[in-house]
């Protein structure tokens, strides 16, 4: 069997090298895109888990504030916990640490702890510690970091930066620099793993310190001392707590954020698979064509012997070698991609999306065994599921083809009318799919709809192919002189066929559908956005510190910069924005505390309700302690203008009633937005305002943003690390990402051109073959070579438009599922619907394009018949 | 060993059946020439006996066994090791040198040792294609690609060779030469020969004439010539 194997498909695939090359290509390119994404989620949702975990330690009870953090002089009142295990106080934070070159940017995590108190819950092993015990006792730990700048670094981190015990390293917080000191290092165990060793470990005072949070806590840790009663104490402990703090488990954490990450990542995947889809086509529409075009062979290789499972086998090989080679380049490509993808998709992710997933930035990202196993675990069962049609027709080839030269003989049937009523029923279950709600946030419904919509078009095209190709038979009539034959002849023939090559145009059709509905959604994703940040964005410069926010850490600018940038003579006014993380019901929501007063005299924003919305309702609001709502709230928790929130704050759970709801498609996980008096008065523990992680400003009339840009951050020096953005360079950043995100829609566009090449080669091959009788006869009777090659080519380019065309079509009401289901219970938002139709008219003439020129082949091979033996024969 | 039983052939396509009540019996190392004019029926009657086909009605035996109860994976075995085919038009893989594709009938018997590139190339040295075995069919002649064609319908030491017009698409002096080669098998080997031709030239050197008309036998003659030189 292998020599066999070599010889009649090894052969026959080298000798065909440009078709194997497409295919494999187009393969390479679907496993490329599905890596890639894999590679980038992976790496997102890893990094958070071993963050999570690593650091938890012996952990079986975290107790938090619902949002934000807490006085540590609750621990007074929490005495009684002793009783039921360890206690340990926590402050966490991120640092930014930025490379000699000034070049790479790194996320630390920072964990400051009470040595003295910590030792039951985790354990720290040193490198270079003592002789013979690498894990120092709680007072070796404490003398060791009890300098408020000393910190226990990672040996790892230390290593690929070159840093000792006794270095100095410089690193942001907020805006601020600092220096740190290495006093020890921690090897690759516990902790130090947390997010690949991108980890620092420090005396609680000096975390206090450096994230300006003195007499404030972020968690306590508890490891009880009868793990088995965990439940018990669990609904103790909650009885007992005093208001505004909670109780659970180290794991809670992280499924809250996995549930948010999980629908943007089901999109992604949802994404992907299409390009695999196509890939999928490619293999079988490949396959068909070599079926079709060897069919003599086949027959030939029947006649001496080779069985029907022989026979079936060999092409099934053919199949398996092409998705093979095809997944395997794929995964190097896409380990490529996946870099790039997740240096784009990070930056969407950090300015759109969910922060936590920006720590995924510091993971490594590489290819995985899991990566591997699962590209070919996916594509081959599918390549091989993909080949079956063909490779069985194959085997049903009789021996007497060779012998006889005759394949079947083409039906001239017209397609099935029950097509209408399999495509009737899927339409009506796309219908009522629509109207589900989503599963645990996702849109599986949704995309079921797009599956049947898929299947109930797909039944439809050799209809609707019979039905073009009459139309153009009548149309034909009016073509140019030369034309009018072949062209009536093209409708006939590909009429005819419609039944037989319906499979090769549905799958086409399906291709390009998918991709012009993704284009689709991105182009209406991009559209809404600008129009909403055109909108929205009424400050002439908008500030944020160089690290980001997260539920891990809340970044800040610091009073001192904030005062810089209000001392310049051309800043009018500042509003200053903040958000933290706060536990809405058993989820995450954002609350973010901004100044009304600002907004009401100066900031705009895209109200989705109430329907009118001024400036006196806004300073209303701010009065009433009222709250906004972003539309990605009230979609996902069903509320509206007139509803209240419930909403933890130190002195336990308060209700506030929404005044308004705005758009905002800088967040998809819902945003509550109170004034910061309110929030002084009602969410801060000490009273105070919070320092602001992000501010607008609004300047001077007549004051040139770029200038005051360029001195801002000459004021600000290296001590305050601020990033400026000004209304255009911010609408720049904006469009950068989003250009990059639509580059995906080029790569589409070259996917799908491959598939109608490929989809028009294999209809138009079967078609030449079964009619290169007729063909030859046609020559017989006196059809000149140039009128047979015009006819083939027309019959190229009628399957390439009347696919593309139905391919829109479809793809239109694909994308419209996409747009108004599928996007709306997946990230809560709505978008405009916004076809890209110069994108569309290009992809178009590329299809028709491509189309005519792959109708070249079968062309130049149909003219070879008349001289060549078919009618020797007769 | 060839035993053909009251055959009908209908093929659903066509109107009269291509085959009406054909019998007929060779024995082995038997030389048979089945002559008529096109359309009369040789190609259906040797596809029947070839078992690439089944009979509407009757019986074809070949060394007491029929072929109409075997599965697919038993026809084809049956085929690859029984039958030997030999087509009008050659029907070699043109991507294959001389030399595989007498090799494939062995591979496909799951021949993959030694002995197979020995067995075709000895076949290849019998038909006179010894010195062209590292060839393409696309750089020999109609007479040599026939030569190949026949080395490989031996390869596997079938016990009956099948012949539909071998010499159909080669001019006189090649196909002439071409039916000495088949004749001096069947003469050397002993393999039984069926000789499908239209063209009294070819069925010169076989040992009796079948004529046919219309699907069914009308005689059946002794050929003198060749009787008279065993
Ligand atoms: N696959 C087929 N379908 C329909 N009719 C066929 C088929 N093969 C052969 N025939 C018909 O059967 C008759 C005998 O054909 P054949 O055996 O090829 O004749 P010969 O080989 O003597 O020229 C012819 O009338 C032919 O048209
Ligand atoms: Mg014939």
């Amino acid at each position: 069997m292998p020599r066999l194997f070599s010889r009649f498909i090894l052969r026959s695939l080298w000798h065909q090298k440009g078709r194997s090359t497409i295919t494999v290509l187009g393969i390479a390119l679907g496993v490329a895109v599905v890596v890639a994404i894999r590679i980038g989620n992976h790496g997102s949702i890893e990094s958070f888990k071993t963050a999570t975990e690593s650091i938890a330690g012996a952990t079986s009870l975290q107790i938090t504030a619902g949002s934000g953090r807490f006085d540590e002089l609750l621990l007074n009142e929490l005495g009684w916990l002793d009783g039921l295990g360890n206690v340990s106080p926590v402050v966490e934070g991120q640092v930014l640490f930025e490379g000699h070159d000034g070049e790479t940017a790194e996320l630390l995590q920072v964990l400051g702890i009470d040595a003295l108190r910590d030792r039951p819950v985790r354990s720290y092993y040193l490198l270079e510690f003592d002789d013979r015990r690498r894990e120092p006792t709680p007072r070796q730990l404490l003398e060791l970091i009890v300098d408020l700048d000393a910190v226990i670094a990672t040996e790892k981190f230390a290593r690929q930066h070159g840093l000792a015990i006794g270095d100095s390293f410089p690193v942001v917080v907020g805006d601020r620099r600092r220096e740190l000191t290495i006093k020890g290092l921690l090897l690759d165990e516990g902790p130090g793993r947390t997010l690949d060793g991108n980890f620092l470990l420090m005396d609680i005072a000096g975390a206090q310190e450096l994230f300006a949070c003195i007499g404030q806590l972020d968690r306590l840790d508890v490891r009880l001392h009868d793990e088995d009663s965990l439940e018990e104490a669990k609904g103790a402990i909650a009885e007992r707590l005093v208001p505004g703090l909670i109780v659970e488990q180290p794991d809670d954490r992280f499924g809250r954020v996995d549930r948010m990450i999980a629908a943007f990542h089901f999109n992604l995947n949802a994404l992907g698979s299409v390009s695999l889809i196509v890939g999928l086509f490619l293999i079988y529409n490949s396959l068909t064509i070599s079926v079709t075009m060897r069919r003599e062979e086949i027959g030939m290789l029947r006649a001496v012997g080779a069985s029907r499972v022989q026979t079936a086998s060999l092409f099934l090989g053919q199949a398996l070698l092409l998705t093979i080679v095809g997944a395997g380049l794929g995964l190097l490509l896409g380990r490529i991609l996946g870099e790039v993808a997740v240096r784009a998709t990070t930056v969407a992710v950090e300015t759109f999306y969910i922060a936590e997933a920006a720590v995924a930035s510091t993971a490594s990202q590489s290819l995985r065994w899991s990566d591997v196993g699962w590209a070919l675990g996916l594509t081959i069962p599918l390549g091989l599921v993909a080949a079956l049609g063909p490779a069985l027709e194959a085997s049903r080839v009789s021996p007497l083809e060779a012998i006889r030269g005759t394949g079947r003989l083409a039906s001239a049937r017209r397609p099935s009318r029950w097509a209408l009523v399999v495509a009737g029923v899927a339409f009506l279950l796309t219908t009522v799919l629509v109207r589900f709600p989503s599963v645990d946030g996702i849109p599986v419904w949704g995309y079921t709809a797009e599956l049947t919509l898929l299947l109930g078009a797909a039944a439809l095209v050799p209809l609707i192919l019979w039905s073009l190709c009459r139309l153009w038979e009548v149309g034909a009539s009016s073509l140019p002189r030369g034309w009018r034959v072949p062209g009536k002849l093209a409708g006939a023939n590909l009429r005819d066929a419609s039944t037989r090559i319906g499979v090769s145009v549905a799958a086409l059709v399906v291709s390009l559908a998918m991709m012009v509905a993704v284009a689709l959604m991105i182009a209406s994703f991009r559209f809404t956005v600008t129009y909403w940040l055109d909108r929205i964005i009424s400050a002439d410069i908008m500030v944020r510190p160089a690290t980001l926010n997260s539920s891990i850490a809340e970044s800040q600018m610091s009073p001192e910069a904030l005062a810089i940038l209000a001392s310049d003579p051309d800043v009018e006014a500042i509003d200053t924005f903040s958000t933290r993380q706060a536990r809405f019901g058993d989820t995450l929501v954002t609350l973010g505390c901004g100044d009304f007063q600002v907004l009401a005299a100066k900031g705009r924003l895209l109200y989705a309700a109430p329907a009118r919305m001024t400036s006196d309702d806004v300073r209303r609001a701010a009065r009433d302690g009222e709250v906004f709502i972003s539309e990605s709230f009230s979609l996902r928790f069903g509320k509206t203008v007139g509803d209240e929130v419930r909403l933890p704050t130190p002195s336990g759970e308060r209700a506030f009633r929404i005044a308004a709801v705005y758009y905002d498609y800088s967040n998809n996980r819902g945003t509550v937005v109170v004034d910061r008096r309110t929030f002084a008065r009602l969410f801060s523990p000490d009273g105070q305002e919070p320092s602001p992680a992000s501010a607008a400003l609004y300047l001077r009339e007549g004051a040139d943003p770029e200038t005051t840009r360029t001195r801002l951050l000459k004021r600000l020096g290296e001590n305050h690390r601020l990033l400026l953005f000004t209304q255009a360079s911010l609408r720049t950043e904006v469009m950068r990402i989003f250009n990059s995100t639509f580059a995906i829609t080029y790569g589409l566009q070259i996917i799908a051109i491959a598939a109608a090449v490929m989809g028009v080669l294999g209809t138009l091959y079967t078609i030449v073959h079964e009619r290169r009788r007729e063909i030859g006869l046609l020559g017989v009777m006196g059809a000149t070579r140039s009128q047979i090659r015009r006819m083939i080519v027309l019959e190229a380019t009628l399957v390439g438009g009347a696919s593309q065309l139905l391919g829109i079509l479809l793809g239109i009401a694909m994308a419209v599922i996409l747009v108004f289901v599928i996007n709306v219970q997946s990230f809560h938002w709505t978008i405009q619907f916004r076809p890209p139709w110069f994108f569309l008219a290009q992809s178009t003439v590329l299809v028709i394009l491509a189309s005519v020129l792959a109708g070249l082949y079968p062309a130049a091979r149909a003219t070879r018949f008349r001289s060549a033996a078919e009618l020797r024969e007769e | 060993m060839l035993e053909v039983d009251d055959v009908y052939k209908s093929y659903a396509a066509a109107d009269a059946p291509a085959l009406r009540g054909v019998s007929l019996r060779a024995e082995k190392g038997d030389f048979l020439a089945i002559m008529g004019p096109s359309g009369c029926g040789k190609s259906t009657l040797l596809h029947l006996v070839g078992a690439m086909d089944q009979p509407s009605k009757g019986r074809v035996l070949v060394d007491g066994r029929s072929v109409a109860d075997l599965g697919d994976d038993e026809l084809a075995r049956w085929r690859r090791q029984k039958i030997g085919f030999v087509f009008q038009f050659f029907n070699l893989l043109p991507t294959l040198t001389v030399l595989e594709n007498v090799e494939l009938p062995r591979l496909l018997d799951g021949d993959n040792g030694g002995t197979c590139r020995e067995r075709a190339q000895a076949m290849l040295d019998l038909v006179g294609m010894g010195t062209k075995s590292r060839r393409f069919p696309a750089e020999l002649s109609g007479g040599e690609m026939q030569r190949v064609a026949i080395a490989r319908a031996l390869v596997n030491e079938p016990s009956l060779l099948l012949a539909d017009e071998p010499t159909g698409s080669l001019d006189t002096e090649n196909g002439e030469s071409v039916m000495r080669l088949l004749a001096g098998v069947n003469r050397d080997l002993g393999v039984t020969l069926l000789l499908a031709t239209h063209s009294s030239e070819a069925a010169r050197h076989a040992r009796r004439h079948v004529h046919m008309r219309d699907g069914a036998i009308e005689a059946l003659t002794e050929n003198p010539d060749v009787a008279a030189s065993v």
